[in-house]
């Protein structure tokens, strides 16, 4: 610049940076994905208490609930839309339907004998496994978009198999509590973390 | 960081909040005119105007596009856009270290 700047103008400039910074960011965490995530933990915390509490377990219900997060989440991520918006990544959504597709429709066929979501007799490992799938997008997204998902779908794959594997008695409150209750406090701290 | 290296067009108070905020999003995202309008607080004209400064010296991009039968801005800072502000924040905080 040819007029040099005094160090009073530098660091107002700079206090103007950051105000700047701190707004926009209020501003953008109000809008960021962690909705989502409050939304599919409230889903599997309600779906595993219901499959824990109630006296019989009617099917229609958990899976409304699954279609309810659906839903949801598609309303939130059509709002988002409005304000912000990536370039759709073809190679991302190969990714995620490579893993869904193989961990829905392949590995279970060839390694199993009988496709997971038909077996009636072991409902632990059936949300288990659906569960650990849908961990591995948000791995997949976090490796992809950004480190929060990926440390969240890492987190929460965990606790699933240590509560699959050391306690199955307790299995639905355990994945109520930690498995749905991690991914909302998740939403919380990246909400928090937007501020 | 030499105080040389301070950019004028990035500079001007408006523009320094445009970039500030712009830099914060991820590299492959953009943010809508509307959306960033009401964040910074400026009128349509006002950031506007400055966006098409920032524009032609390659600092943001702007894509014109339709939502919904509506039609939308969206703005990005580009990579061009990153350094030039990320030289001249470290310009500015430079004048204030002790020689």
């Amino acid at each position: 610049m040819s007029d040099p700047i005094t160090p009073e103008e530098a660091a107002e400039a700079l206090r103007l940076i950051d105000a700047s910074r701190a707004a926009f960011r209020a501003a953008v965490g109000a809008k960021r994905g962690y909705q989502h995530l409050w939304i599919w933990g409230a889903v599997w915390a309600t779906q595993c208490l219901y499959i824990q509490l109630a006296p019989i377990v009617h099917a229609w219900v958990p899976n409304s609930l699954c279609v309810a997060g659906i839903i949801g989440s598609l309303l939130v991520g059509r709002n988002q839309a409005r304000a912000f918006r990536a370039p759709r990544d073809r190679r991302f959504f190969a990714a995620l339907a490579a893993i869904i597709g193989f961990g829905v429709f392949v590995w279970p066929f060839i390694f199993l004998g009988h496709h997971p979501l038909s077996e009636q007799g072991a409902s632990q490992t059936l949300f288990a496994y659906v569960s650990l799938i849908a961990m591995q997008c948000y791995v997949l997204a976090g490796i992809w978009f950004d480190n929060h998902l990926l440390w969240v779908g890492s987190l929460v794959s965990v606790l699933i198999v240590v509560g699959y594997v050391f306690f199955i008695a307790w299995f639905w409150w355990w994945m109520a509590l930690f498995a749905g209750g991690t991914l909302i406090a998740s939403g919380f701290y990246i909400r928090h973390s937007w501020k | 960081m030499n105080p040389d290296s301070l950019d004028p067009v990035i500079h001007q108070p408006i523009r320094l909040r445009i970039m500030a905020a712009l830099c914060q999003l991820g590299a492959r995202e953009q943010v809508d005119f509307t959306f960033l309008k009401s964040s910074l607080g400026l009128t349509d004209g006002n950031l506007g105007a400055h966006l098409s400064t920032l524009a032609e010296q390659e600092y943001v991009a702007l894509e014109k596009t339709f939502v919904e039968r509506k039609p939308k801005t969206y703005v990005a800072a580009t990579a061009t856009g990153r350094r030039a502000f990320a030289t001249h924040v470290a310009a500015l905080q430079s004048i204030l270290k002790p020689q």
